[in-house]
């Protein structure tokens, strides 16, 4: 008996290993690194205590990548969410060409983000020099720059964001979207229920779940990953305007050699992270 | 059971074990395949251990091939030397590729790269000292400031390879067009030739203002020219929160904010046509004059009290290893940075010849007649300024260059912006 219940540890013993050096190790290695001082060259570090998470407080850079995170996150969720269900919803009433919509939908998403960062910002260039302004010129709309306009560069990421994560969202919503009986929809079609009402009455609340799981995992994603596009298009600028959490502890970690500090920035992050977890799921499991 | 279980503790360490030795041998792989490779050719010299000299750089492809062809010619000189270079990442980057390096301990033998890395480098503790190192003659052979543009704490612990300084290249057509005959010299011709320059989408001057070192280098020539100074005597704060260093500032951000230089750039400004002058080094004049076929032409960067540019300079940096190792380094960096070999390389990759012998060597003299505008780039050498080598430099280059952009986009005043710079470095420097 006892021989059967070490099968199971057996089995995950190799993926383990490699989760505790790759993974757990590191976590631990860098939340001791929020209490020094270090370069990332020097043989010694210097021990501060609490100091790099008091600094916090004070560092106006931090705060304002932290507004544009949050900024940036508040725009795309609910943009991305919304149009990835409704596109979806139409898709799942058995649209001509679903499958090859659902793959050019979905595209965006297996695409390298750096890859779809140098294109994007080729196609934002300014004025003639742009693909996009190229073609809203034809149309007569005249924006001559986007992210190198303080007031455009956020909204022109959050366009890039929502563009790369509806193909993602849209596949689960599609999948949560099969598993609504069709008896539900028979049933309210025949006590008169109109297109919107069965959206509204039946498809919303039995895809409660699935729009949890997709907001939640969305908004996580844009805290945590929005970095490679922002790297790559306006490397946080212009005047810090697009400035993210990631991004700014990427650059005190590893342009101004400050490895503690940058470490207490992410453990910050992750900490905003389980927060707003928990917080949404209280709110969706209260409605 | 029993059976079972034992097998998939035997899968477990097999899988394990795969993955360690995959580990292990890509790591020992070069050492393992280049000697080997070496001894297939016939050698007469005596018997003396094969030693391989790991060497990372940031060339491009067009220099890699140069370095390459060079390498080789080096190699059959010396047979038991293997040259293992390899492309490992471009400018700054290639600093993070180091630390990490530094930190498993897989750092190259010899490493290219700026000398503003100095201070972070050496407080590793693994860089050779090689001004110690080096002898007399070919210390005296390299000019002393861009030797000292390598010193961190009374050492030099670089060899500059290559050197190149900003200058003045403007667009020939675009002034007979707007009726200019010479480029500007003074602060003040800048500024009116800009202006008569600027119209619809084409701009006088580019002058970068995003976050980043080319923006405080370009601006450190302005402070220069104006008799300013970087860092106080003593290297302890700043130097520049003086009216000279808020006129440069001002006139800086003032030709921005007056749309005389764009905010926004497409790929290249000036391949563009967006802007008739840059600040760009010999190497990106040589690239407009001879692959883009501009009608290009180059002068020394105007000057308001005083003439002054900035000197950028590549370095080699040795991390400590065993001796025959560090030997063989050595004697490839002097090979690389003296005489005819070192007038090749300036030659073939566009950059300023850094040593003495290589200047006055009779294939770089013939190469100055044909190419004037090199000789104009060497001139401007003399009068450049080196960034100084202290660990605090990234930094301050940081909040020097976000702040001229925020000052542009009228987020503070000129004023407001040197105080501010001024905070920051109280607490940079502390």
């Amino acid at each position: 008996m006892n021989k059967n219940k070490l099968t199971p540890y057996l089995l995950i013993a190799p993926t383990f290993v490699l989760f505790t050096i790759f993974f757990l190790f590191p976590l631990f290695y860098s939340f001791s690194l929020t209490f020094v001082e270090w370069n990332g060259f020097a043989i010694d570090k210097t021990f501060v205590g609490f100091s790099n998470y008091l600094r916090l407080f004070e560092d106006e850079d931090f705060i304002n990548a932290l507004k544009n995170t949050i900024t940036y996150a508040l725009l795309t969720v609910p943009l991305s969410v919304s149009i990835s269900l409704v596109l979806s919803y139409i898709l799942d009433e058995k649209v001509k060409g679903f499958q090859a919509l659902k793959g050019i939908f979905f595209l965006p998403h297996i695409v390298s983000l750096v890859a779809v960062g140098v294109v994007w910002s080729w196609i934002y260039l300014p004025d003639k020099y742009g693909l996009l302004n190229v073609i809203l010129g034809f149309f007569g709309i005249e924006i001559h720059q986007w992210l190198h306009d303080p007031d455009m560069a956020l909204i022109s990421l959050v366009i890039i964001g929502v563009w790369k994560s509806i193909g993602y969202n849209m596949v689960i919503f599609i999948a949560g979207l099969v598993a609504i009986p069709k008896s539900l929809y028979e049933a309210a079609e025949i006590d008169g229920a109109q297109g919107l009402q069965r959206f509204v009455y039946i498809t919303l609340p039995l895809l409660k779940p699935t729009i949890f799981f997709v907001m939640v995992s969305s908004t996580i994603y844009s805290l945590f990953q929005i970095f490679d596009i922002v790297k790559v298009t306006t490397n946080g600028g212009p005047i810090g305007r697009t400035e993210m959490l990631v991004t700014y502890l990427y650059k005190v970690g590893f342009t101004n050699y400050e490895m503690g500090y940058a470490s207490a920035i992410a453990f910050v992050l992750f900490a905003i992270t389980v927060l707003i977890t928990i917080v949404q799921k209280k709110f969706i499991e209260e409605k | 059971m029993k059976r079972r279980v034992l097998a998939l503790l035997l899968a477990s360490i097999m899988i394990l074990a795969l993955g360690l030795s995959g580990c292990a041998s890509t790591s020992s792989e070069p050492v393992a395949t280049e000697p080997a490779a070496e001894t297939s050719e016939p050698t007469t010299e005596p018997v003396q251990e094969p030693v391989t000299v790991s060497f990372w750089h940031g060339y491009t492809p067009e220099k890699t091939e140069v370095l390459d062809e060079m390498i080789a010619r080096y190699q059959a000189a010396n047979p038991t030397v293997t040259i293992d270079a390899r492309f490992v990442a471009s400018g700054e980057e290639m600093l993070q590729k180091v630390q990490a390096a530094l930190l498993s301990g897989e750092e190259p033998n010899m490493l290219w790269g700026y000398p503003t890395w100095t201070g972070v480098l050496a407080s590793s503790g693994k860089l050779v000292n090689l001004g110690a190192a080096m002898d007399s003659e070919w210390k005296a052979d390299l000019p002393e400031g861009i030797l000292n543009a390598g010193k961190f704490e009374g050492d030099v612990y670089s060899v500059p390879i290559e050197a190149g300084t900003l200058y003045l290249i403007y667009n020939k057509d675009m002034f007979a067009e707007a009726g200019i005959e010479n480029p500007p010299t003074t602060w003040d011709e800048l500024y009116e030739d800009a202006k008569l320059l600027t119209k619809g989408e084409q701009y006088g001057v580019w002058l970068p203002i995003e976050p980043n070192e080319r923006t405080s280098w370009t601006w450190e020539t302005f402070l220069w020219q104006n008799n300013g100074e970087l860092l106080n005597s003593d290297s302890t704060n700043i130097g520049f929160n003086t009216p000279e260093g808020l006129e440069a500032l001002e006139f800086y951000t003032g030709l921005v904010k007056d749309g005389y230089s764009p905010t926004a750039i497409g790929q290249d400004p000036f391949l563009d046509q967006q802007a008739a002058m840059i600040y760009g080094t010999q190497g990106a004049a040589k690239a407009y004059i001879t692959k883009y076929e501009m009608n290009v032409g180059v002068a020394m960067l105007p000057g308001n009290k005083t003439q002054a540019t900035a000197l950028g300079s590549n370095h080699y940096f040795m991390f400590k290893s065993d001796e025959a190792v560090e030997q063989a380094t050595l004697d490839f960096m002097k090979w690389m940075t003296t005489g005819e070999n070192h007038a090749e390389w300036a030659i073939r990759t566009g950059y300023l010849p850094v040593s003495e012998s290589a200047r006055t060597s009779e294939r770089y003299q013939k190469f100055g007649e044909e190419n004037p505008y090199m000789i104009e780039a060497a001139k401007a050498l003399t009068m450049g300024q080196a960034r100084p080598p202290i660990e605090e430099y990234p930094k301050l280059s940081n909040v020097l260059s976000s702040t001229i952009e925020k000052i542009v986009y009228d987020e503070m005043t000129a004023e407001e912006g040197m105080a501010k710079i001024q905070k920051e470095a109280d607490s940079i420097f502390k």
